[in-house]
């Protein structure tokens, strides 16, 4: 009998797992080396195999009570009481709560120049005093220290100004226009940035004690610190002083809170 | 006399039977489950682990498993054919956690202590056992875990392909196909190591 495939045939009955060749394949095994080897190791595979079979086993000695011990230990850990993980959603909500809290309190009050409220009168006619004095004079310290009073602003509110948005790179922002209240006050703040951009730097800022002592002077006027000349950029820090002017006996002292002057640190 | 017996459940029950027993929280009957599988289950664990140790150990892991998780049986196969699977998961994940720490072993000791290797054989023992034994089980500790189970459950054990097929869910078409691969793969493995020994020319 003559085969057609002779290897693919011993390949299939070694696959198949077979002990014994038919004595066509015996032949044909007998002159290919390559279904010898094969065949070869067959034969040492199912040596190996039987030898498995046939070691002895180890008996397993893991006692039923070894089972229980670890049952009952699960079983302790599982009955946790009921209220525990409302305890952990609790406490960590609490928690969660509680650093919203410490981040609303230490976060600074603090916004982009455009959201600043001013109050128009003050800033605007301390801008004016600006215009015609050098800054230095603001805080010019006069006989014991003691900084110059400041000039006397009226009361009479002026018009208020509609500032056109600070754009980044535009040093002058304001335009005059007529505009609503609410906004008025918001858009001068931006008017009072722009122009404060505008003024030079002093050449040093007022002495420490000059707070207590303008308090008790005549009537003045206080701004705020003046400005960098840099220009204004939308990440700019923003910090807010209190402004006072006039006197606490005259019908113009008034002390605002802390929007009314705006200091821009770079 | 009556106390002898409070506890005792009856032997002829089924696997079945004593299952649902157990599921309702009766211990003799997981007890009387445990009993009577815990040498065949041991046996296969064995053969994959071949430490006696770490085969009790997963022994007891099966059990604990399969009575935490007795809900989940839905009678739709075998008792044992259930438990078999649970056993052979939990060799799988000793087998590659065992892999890990030896891949980490290997790496910090750069190579230099590979004569540690956890399931290396003990020298005495391997000199006792034949070099081509030790071949054997050399390939077949080489093989990836899902090759070497099929090796165990077909070769090894001698379970039929229909019961290898419900252990591992899949048709026994599917499994042949499986063993036969398993049965390449090892061969492949074990030539090498045959010739080295002088087995094949």
């Amino acid at each position: 009998m003559r085969l057609k495939h002779p290897c693919r045939t011993v390949q299939r009955w070694i696959a198949n797992g077979a002990n014994d060749l038919p004595s066509a394949l015996q032949k044909h095994i007998a002159h290919c080396v390559r279904c010898q080897r094969a065949w070869r190791l067959e034969q040492v595979y199912q040596q190996g195999l039987h030898a498995a079979r046939s070691e002895p086993i180890p008996a397993c000695e893991v006692p039923w009570a070894a089972i229980q011990a670890r049952r009952a230990a699960q079983g302790a850990v599982k009955h946790a009481p009921i209220w525990r993980p409302y305890a952990y959603a609790g406490g960590f909500a609490v928690a969660l709560v509680a650093a919203w809290l410490a981040w609303l309190i230490r976060t600074p009050q603090t916004e982009a120049p455009a959201f600043a409220i001013a109050h128009a009168p003050a800033i605007h006619q301390d801008l004016s005093l600006r215009a015609t004095e050098p800054p230095t004079a603001y805080f010019a310290p006069e006989r014991g220290g003691r900084p110059a009073a400041p000039k006397a602003i009226t009361s009479t509110a002026p018009q208020p100004y509609i500032v056109r948005k600070i754009q980044r790179g535009t040093r002058d922002a304001t335009t005059r226009k007529p505009a609503s209240r609410a906004g008025a006050e918001m858009q001068l703040a931006q008017a009072t940035l722009a122009a404060r951009m505008r003024t030079p730097m002093p050449p040093e800022s007022p002495p420490r004690g000059s707070e207590s002592s303008m308090r008790n002077s005549e009537p003045f006027a206080v701004a705020s610190l003046p400005l960098s000349q840099y220009e204004l950029h939308y990440g700019l820090q923003v910090e807010y002083l209190p402004i006072r002017y006039g006197t606490p006996s005259s019908e113009t002292y008034n002390e605002r809170n802390a929007n009314d002057a705006i200091i821009c640190s770079f | 006399m009556d106390n002898l017996y409070a506890g005792a459940v009856d032997r002829t029950l089924t696997d079945e039977q004593l299952a649902a027993k157990a599921r309702a929280g009766d211990s003799a009957a997981m007890e009387e489950l445990y009993l009577r599988y815990r040498q065949p289950i041991f046996r296969v664990v064995y053969r994959s682990t071949r430490n006696i140790d770490e085969a009790e150990d997963i022994v007891q892991d099966v059990f604990l498993k399969a009575f935490e998780r007795l809900h989940t049986f839905r009678e739709q196969s075998r008792f044992s054919t259930w438990l078999m699977r649970i056993a052979l998961n939990l060799c799988t994940d000793r087998a590659r956690m065992r892999h890990r720490r030896q891949v980490l072993l290997e790496r910090e000791a750069d190579h230099k202590l590979a004569w540690s290797h956890p399931n290396a054989p003990d020298p005495i023992e391997a000199t006792q056992q034949s070099a081509f034994q030790e071949a054997f089980y050399t390939a077949l500790d080489q093989l990836p875990e899902h090759h070497r189970q099929l090796i165990i459950l077909r070769d090894l054990e001698e379970m039929d392909y229909e019961e290898i097929a419900q252990i591992l869910g899949a048709s026994v078409g599917a499994v042949k196909l499986r063993v036969m691969r398993a049965r390449r793969a090892f061969k492949a493995k074990l030539e090498p190591l045959l010739r080295a020994i002088g087995e094949l020319e």
